[in-house]
């Protein structure tokens, strides 16, 4: 698949900052990257790659999934850069054991984890998180010897939340973006110091009023799937990807305490498969997006070996069905296969059309 | 299962006698008592204290695999869209709620309160999920942060989480079985479980005798009565008895297998579909597994004070909550205690947090201790990512290279 332009460029803008030692990878959108920002750094998200993973093998079963093994493996590579720190949040038990794997294979740099809470509902998280926020502000003091100070944080707050609603303000314009460049824009902007990142204006129109799709899994790697939905003629209206929308859901309050502001936003966003709210808050949510989007189907993209994606999608797929939802399940490594994800997908659009 | 070839303790008809009532009671004669769900590393003495009756799905799913039910009970949890990769106690336990009639036992009573801890694994939380779902109980959630910092200590803030969840879970359990918890019979019950774990830690210690009393299969099964009757006498009981019987057999000089030439250790939960079987290719070789990572779970230091920051403390710094960092210092140090040869690691496709990072542990223990290690992939309840010959070929090989290395 050929590059476009906004890909070339979105490529050139995420190798750019890597080079100045300035730079701090991340995994996870449960990572405050406020307070990396703070510090004088540009946190960055550590995304798969497309080639596969080959030294990931001495250190990650071949059960694990193809971002763990692939985001470790451009670091083993030397393809990231020279990352002054890499962070880590807690989430799944791949990425606990990434995270002591990392320290254990870069011991030079700055590897942390942000141990945010699993119980969102507990009256005691917000407590506990506060802790956690500012014990990670002094490791990355004392790791760097720099100060975060509330001034500093309060003006990273202010660009971050900037750079979210932009964000919001292109998924509202969406329609007028092929899928293709919706997902070439959230690569980019993931992968992009905000100050710098500014969204591209649609490069070709696509066609009008196909089916309306909302996709759902941990993130999207990788352009196959947008690819075919263009082909066949399909929007991608709505998405609840970790690299999509649940990146810029909600913003940070702009006053009283920053901190307290960061733990907020961070127990009440859309909610990763990997955190509890309530039982049935995922499904909700999706049902909420169907109607508001007026979508006609649901994709599930989801991850061969990412457990906690697995765990939602039959209770998931029983509330489309109670509401007569069609949905389609699609697992894929670390590329989609594109013919086998084509007829799939096809025969998927031709039962919405019918 | 296959036959064992090594010698049975005396203590066996007297674990099994214990396991029946447990599994019988807790369906047929709980006398209006309440039942709970509960993780394997939650914090028992609470539940109990309170007199209500707890049931252990993992001990469940562990069972389901010996005596090969769990495969059925996989698949049926397959066909409603659950992953073939998720954990196969998970799926043999949800396989057990869709289809409770054709599970070993008749499946395990109906909840009427869950409890998971996420100290052991992320799997739980969505598979306790599952369960409320399934059976409309009320869902406790009791989040122990994972520790990353080298020390092994949980930081203050995370101790200070998880007790304040703690008096929360208690009321939690006030409000929802209409019981109250008594401070006496609490300091009770985990005084009960801290004999009992002083015991079991005991009796695995007994095992650095030469030769070795016990090998891994009779630590896996004399493990169950500390995980699922932790905080009763019945407990402290039977671990008195099997301690003395273990006594009797390092002071005799009684090995357990037939000839100990080699000395092992294990890592991970036992492949619970082969457990002789497996085991038996290293017996035929004269390799005893004298210790293990896994049942050293439940020999914990039960941390003394006052119990409610006590239960905080101790539950959240168990082994499957500690860094790859701290399992490998742990590892050495029981390599060197206990005096093995090499070790052997189940790569385990359905606990993920037990086996990533093992390639990193192996490399670790072996430059810190010069003991080779071998890792087989497998799974602890699934039958179907078992492959016997290249696992007998691999054993061969270590073995082998054992045999020239020692003797």
């Amino acid at each position: 698949m050929n590059l476009s332009p906004l890909a070339i460029a979105s490529e050139q803008v995420a190798s750019r900052p890597l080079m100045d030692g300035m730079t701090i990878g991340y995994l996870c959108t449960y990572v405050p990257e406020e307070l990396i920002h703070a510090a004088g750094f540009t946190p960055i998200r550590i995304m798969p790659s497309t080639t596969a993973p080959t030294r990931a093998d001495a250190h990650l079963q071949s059960y694990t999934c193809c971002l763990a093994r692939s985001c470790l493996d451009q670091a083993l590579a030397g393809k990231l850069g020279a990352l002054a720190g890499v962070v880590f949040a807690h989430t799944c038990d791949t990425m606990q054991g990434l995270a002591d794997i990392w320290r254990a294979a870069f011991p030079d740099i700055f590897v942390d984890t942000v141990v945010s809470p699993v119980a969102l509902n507990s009256p005691h998280a917000k407590a506990y998180l506060l802790a956690e926020l500012r014990r990670f502000a002094v490791a990355l003091e004392r790791h760097f010897g720099v100060r975060i100070t509330e001034e500093a944080l309060r003006a990273s707050i202010r660009v971050y939340n900037a750079h979210r609603r932009a964000l919001a303000d292109f998924y509202a314009r969406r329609d007028a973006y092929t899928a293709v460049e919706w997902y070439e824009v959230m690569r980019a902007a993931l992968a992009a110091p905000p100050e710098t990142f500014a969204i591209p204006a649609p490069q070709s129109a696509p066609g009008n009023r196909p089916p309306a799709i909302v996709l759902v899994g941990a993130t999207i790697d990788e352009p196959t799937l947008p690819q075919i939905l263009d082909d066949l003629g399909a929007r991608v209206v709505a998405d609840d990807f970790c690299n999509g929308a649940r990146y810029f859901d909600t913003l940070v309050t702009e006053t009283g305490d920053p901190f307290d502001a960061l733990a907020t936003r961070a127990l009440t966003r859309v909610a990763c498969p990997c955190k509890h709210r309530t039982l049935n808050a995922r499904a909700e949510r999706l049902l909420q997006l169907v109607r508001d989007y007026r979508a006609d189907g649901v994709i599930f993209y989801l991850k061969k070996f990412c457990d906690p994606h697995a765990w939602d999608y039959p209770p998931l797929a029983a509330a489309l069905d109670r509401a007569k939802i069609p949905h389609l399940l699609l697992e894929t490594e670390q590329v989609a296969p594109l013919g086998q994800t084509r007829v799939r997908v096809e025969a998927f659009l031709e039962m919405l059309n019918g | 299962m296959a036959e064992r070839r090594y010698k049975k303790l005396k203590t066996a008809p007297y674990l099994r006698r214990l396991l029946e009532q447990h599994y019988t009671s807790a369906k047929y004669f709980r006398f209006g008592k309440p039942l709970a769900w509960l993780t394997s590393g939650a914090p028992v003495e609470i539940i109990r204290a309170m007199g209500i009756v707890p049931v252990y799905p993992e001990n469940y799913g562990a069972l389901c695999g010996a005596r090969g039910g769990a495969l059925a009970l996989c698949q049926t949890a397959e066909t409603h869209g659950y992953s073939p990769d998720l954990c196969a106690y998970a799926r043999s336990s949800v396989g057990m709620m869709l289809d409770a009639k054709s599970a070993p036992l008749g499946g395990l009573p109906r909840p009427d309160v869950l409890i998971t801890c996420s100290n052991i694994c992320g799997t739980v939380l969505k598979w306790y999920e599952a369960a409320a779902r399934h059976y409309g109980a009320p869902l406790f959630i009791l989040d122990t942060p994972f520790i990353h910092e080298e020390s092994g200590e949980p930081t203050p803030h995370a101790v200070a989480y998880v007790a304040a969840q703690l008096e929360e879970m208690i009321a939690f359990l006030e409000q929802r079985t209409r019981r109250k918890l008594s401070k006496e019979k609490l300091l009770e019950t985990a005084s009960l479980a801290s004999d009992a774990v002083n015991l079991w830690r005991d009796v695995r210690e007994l095992c650095r005798a030469r030769p070795s009393p016990l090998n891994a299969p009779d630590l896996f099964l004399n493990m169950a009565p500390i995980v699922i009757l932790r905080g009763t006498k019945e407990c402290v009981q039977f671990y008195r008895a099997l301690k003395e019987q273990v006594a009797e057999r390092v002071a005799q000089k009684v090995s357990a297998l037939p000839e100990e030439k080699y000395r092992l250790l294990w890592d991970n939960i036992a492949i619970w579909h082969h457990l002789y079987r497996f085991y038996n290719f290293f017996v035929a070789y004269g390799a005893c597994f004298v210790v293990d990572t896994y049942t050293g779970g439940w020999a914990m230091r039960m941390d003394g004070g006052e119990p409610i920051e006590a239960l905080a403390r101790t539950y959240t710094s168990v082994f499957l909550n500690q860094s790859l960092q701290t399992r490998a210092r742990d590892m050495v140090d029981l390599v060197e205690r206990f005096e093995v040869d090499g070790f052997v690691m189940h790569s385990n496709r359905s606990c993920k947090p037990y086996s990533v990072g093992q390639y990193d542990i192996r490399r670790i223990v072996t430059e810190r201790t010069g003991r080779p290690g071998l890792i087989i992939e497998a799974d602890h309840c699934d039958p179907r990512a078992y492959a016997e010959e290249p696992i007998k070929a691999q054993i061969q090989t270590f073995m082998e290279g054992l045999k020239e290395r020692v003797g």
